[in-house]
């Protein structure tokens, strides 16, 4: 019986590590002169693997799907983990742009009016729709005309009728109700018009780029936030397109408001008419005497010539 | 049985290169070559370059298999020695 002694089992297994070595080392310089070769047959020795590999991405059994799934929500998770990241970084600048605002606010004095808090104690459908009674009325300092809060610069109405103890609250959303509205994002000034229902719109010229979720502001109120554009109406066959607004709030869920001390005083649309027929008036009229005019008249073939005596 | 496992860990191999799990794939070809040899992923890694058409380029799967074989196949005897006198010792 032969048997082997160590060192050479060693030197052997050195020599065939090293054949292996040289082998592969001559297979991979056939493959590189014909690459055409190895290709085919690995194609054909993978078709098994390249099979399952089909089976998993595009089968619906359970266990790619499980696979599919796992990725998909991991994924998932990732991107909503981005998002959330943006998100508190918005939220902090949100946060320091409020509080920078208040303090320019209280350094220039804005917000020292003060508000009347007041209750709500009925609303539609014991009233029409858009209209509120509030608890509060002449006797706690509400005035005709002030206007009504529901946040810190959330207005949505004016108070329209005041008695002793009570007062009813007109919102803008009011039919025929119509007041200037300043559109955030799009920078144009439009008018806000009461639909009835909760909901006013904003009609703007075509080509005006109003886009939903636009910030509404009632510029006469100061701070006068009113809404978002939450639906946007435009056939292009029209001259103008419509911004849908509606109460941030349903009218049903608002019990307190706060009501501005300050009336905001409007003025009577005849007394605006009155004033610029007055102004044009003043404007095309003028005394001829004072002028230093010569005027001549041709009638037929006689001419007359007046000059107005002046006075010394 | 050990063949059973090591031709599941060829085939596990196989699938994790060609979906792109290289980690998972590194740690098979560790376990594989330690429990059957590394000769075995020299015809995988052909197959493999083959089929991505590696050989038009640089076969790096080959290349790496081949090294890999000449570190196993010192590394591996003397594992062998460290685990056989683990257990006489113990």
């Amino acid at each position: 019986m032969k048997v082997r002694s160590q060192p050479n089992f060693k030197h052997d297994r050195k020599r065939s590590v090293v054949r292996v070595f040289f082998i592969a080392l001559l297979l991979i310089g056939l493959g590189l002169l014909l690459p055409r070769l190895y290709t085919a047959v690995g194609r054909v020795v993978m078709y098994p693997i390249q099979t399952t590999q089909q089976w998993f991405r595009e089968s619906q059994a359970r266990l790619p799907m499980f696979i599919k799934d796992r990725n998909v929500l991991v994924d998932r998770v990732k991107d909503l983990e981005s998002k959330l990241a943006a998100a508190e970084g918005t939220d902090l600048t949100q946060q320091r742009l409020y509080e920078e605002n208040l303090w320019l606010r209280d350094l220039l004095t804005i917000d020292q009016r003060a508000r009347i808090g007041a209750a709500v104690i009925a609303r539609p459908n014991e009233l029409p729709y858009d209209f509120m009674q509030i608890d509060r009325g002449d006797a706690d300092g509400i005035k005709l005309g002030a206007p009504v809060y529901i946040g810190a610069d959330n207005v949505i109405g004016v108070v329209s009728q005041v008695a002793t103890h009570y007062a009813f609250v007109e919102l803008f959303t009011t039919p025929g109700f119509t007041t200037t509205a300043f559109i955030s994002d799009a920078n144009v000034v439009a008018t806000l018009e009461g639909r009835g229902a909760g909901v006013a719109r904003v009609a703007v010229p075509q080509g005006v780029p109003i886009k939903v979720g636009n910030l509404v502001h009632v510029p006469s109120i100061e701070p006068g936030v009113f809404g978002r554009i939450d639906y946007i109406e435009n056939e292009p066959t029209q001259p103008e397109q419509y911004g849908y607004v509606t109460l941030r709030k349903p009218i049903t869920s608002i019990n307190y408001v706060a009501v501005g001390s300050e009336t905001l005083e409007p003025v009577p649309p005849e007394m605006l008419d009155g004033r610029i027929s007055d102004i044009i008036r003043e404007t095309l009229l003028f005394d001829v005497t004072k002028l230093n005019l010569a005027s001549t008249t041709i009638i037929g073939t006689s001419s007359a010539t007046s000059v107005p005596a002046t006075t010394p | 049985m050990n063949l059973f496992i090591n031709i599941i860990l060829f085939i596990l191999i196989a699938l994790f290169v060609v979906h792109n799990y290289l980690l998972f794939a590194l740690i098979l070809t560790a376990l594989f070559s330690y429990r059957a040899g590394a000769i075995w992923l020299l015809p995988l890694a052909f197959a493999i370059d083959g089929y991505f058409g590696a050989f038009h380029e640089l076969p790096l799967f080959s290349m790496f298999a081949t090294g890999w074989y000449v570190l196993t196949e010192f590394i591996r005897p003397q594992l062998m020695l460290q685990f056989q006198s683990h257990e006489t010792t113990a």
